[in-house]
């Protein structure tokens, strides 16, 4: 290498290395390793400052390639059914901590780009403050002797409450689903 | 980029610029060398340095049975999708 594309390059692989730090031992190693043999490989003997100017160009950034060489790049790993959606399903439907819980579930809900508007809305209204919204509405409902006359015994009409939200959130969860593997039949 | 290496053995460096000069492939070229290892780690590609005739030696890298197996499947899944698609585009000269 001659004396004007050595700083350049020098400058590179520091970026490299530093960026590289990231990276299992291993792989940091054998990346670095690769990229100087190409660095070598690619300049022409009496390389100017533009010849290696475009070498590094077309490499791309030491950032960017470090990132590529992460296990996972977080961009695919938001897509798929996670932790979010999870978290997003059991706090809609237990609603605990109170109010608190739910609110909470819906900020993830509207969150996770897995489920459709439609979807979304679904979630929002089918669990009007999650199981805590009818323990707490029940007792005030008996308590009132609510004078039109339903009915179901206040027990149906909470079972039926709770399979509802249950229904809803293994539709949900199962969708997420199906969303996470559309994606990933395009990427 | 297994299909790359599929017919010979090459280095780094080669299969890089290949890649490189087909048309709509171009990528930042360093990010192909995690990839590669990333199919070696997948059993897909194997490698080994060998001397060069000029400069330090080389680490080469060529497809494993396993590897032509995914190219394969790769390539008949691609195969399929592309049809899909081309059957639903509007036929005729594109734009």
């Amino acid at each position: 290498m001659n004396t004007i594309a050595k700083p350049w390059v020098d400058d590179y692989l520091l970026r490299l290395s530093q960026a590289a730090r990231a990276l299992p031992r291993g792989q940091a190693e054998e990346l670095i390793e690769e990229i100087t043999a190409h660095i070598n490989s690619a300049l022409p003997a009496g390389a100017g400052e533009a010849d290696v100017r475009n070498v590094l160009d077309a490499l791309g950034s030491p950032e960017e390639i470090v990132a590529s060489a992460a296990p996972e790049a977080p961009a695919s790993r938001a897509e798929r059914r996670g932790l979010r959606e999870i978290a997003a399903l059991i706090l809609l439907v237990t609603g605990f901590p109170f109010v608190i819980g739910w609110l909470a579930g819906l900020a993830l809900l509207l969150w996770s780009p897995l489920w459709t508007g439609r979807q979304k809305l679904l979630g929002a209204l089918v669990f009007p403050g999650g199981l805590m919204g009818p323990l707490v509405l029940l007792p005030a409902v008996v308590w009132l002797r609510a004078p039109v006359d339903i009915p179901l015994s206040p027990v149906a009409r909470f079972v039926l409450a709770v399979a509802a939200q249950l229904a809803v959130a293994v539709y949900l969860y199962r969708s997420a689903g199906r969303q996470t593997t559309t994606l990933h039949l395009l990427t | 980029m297994l299909a790359m290496v599929a017919d010979e053995d090459r280095y780094g460096f080669d299969i890089v610029r290949s890649l490189g000069a087909v048309d709509g492939m171009v990528v930042a070229e360093g990010t192909l060398y995690p990839l590669l290892s990333r199919l070696q780690k997948a059993g897909y590609v194997r490698a080994a340095w060998r001397e060069s005739e000029s400069g330090p030696p080389r680490k080469y890298y060529g497809i494993t049975r396993e590897g032509r197996r995914a190219l394969a499947d790769f390539a008949a899944e691609w195969r399929r999708f592309s049809a899909a698609v081309e059957s639903m585009l509007p036929k005729g000269s594109p734009g």
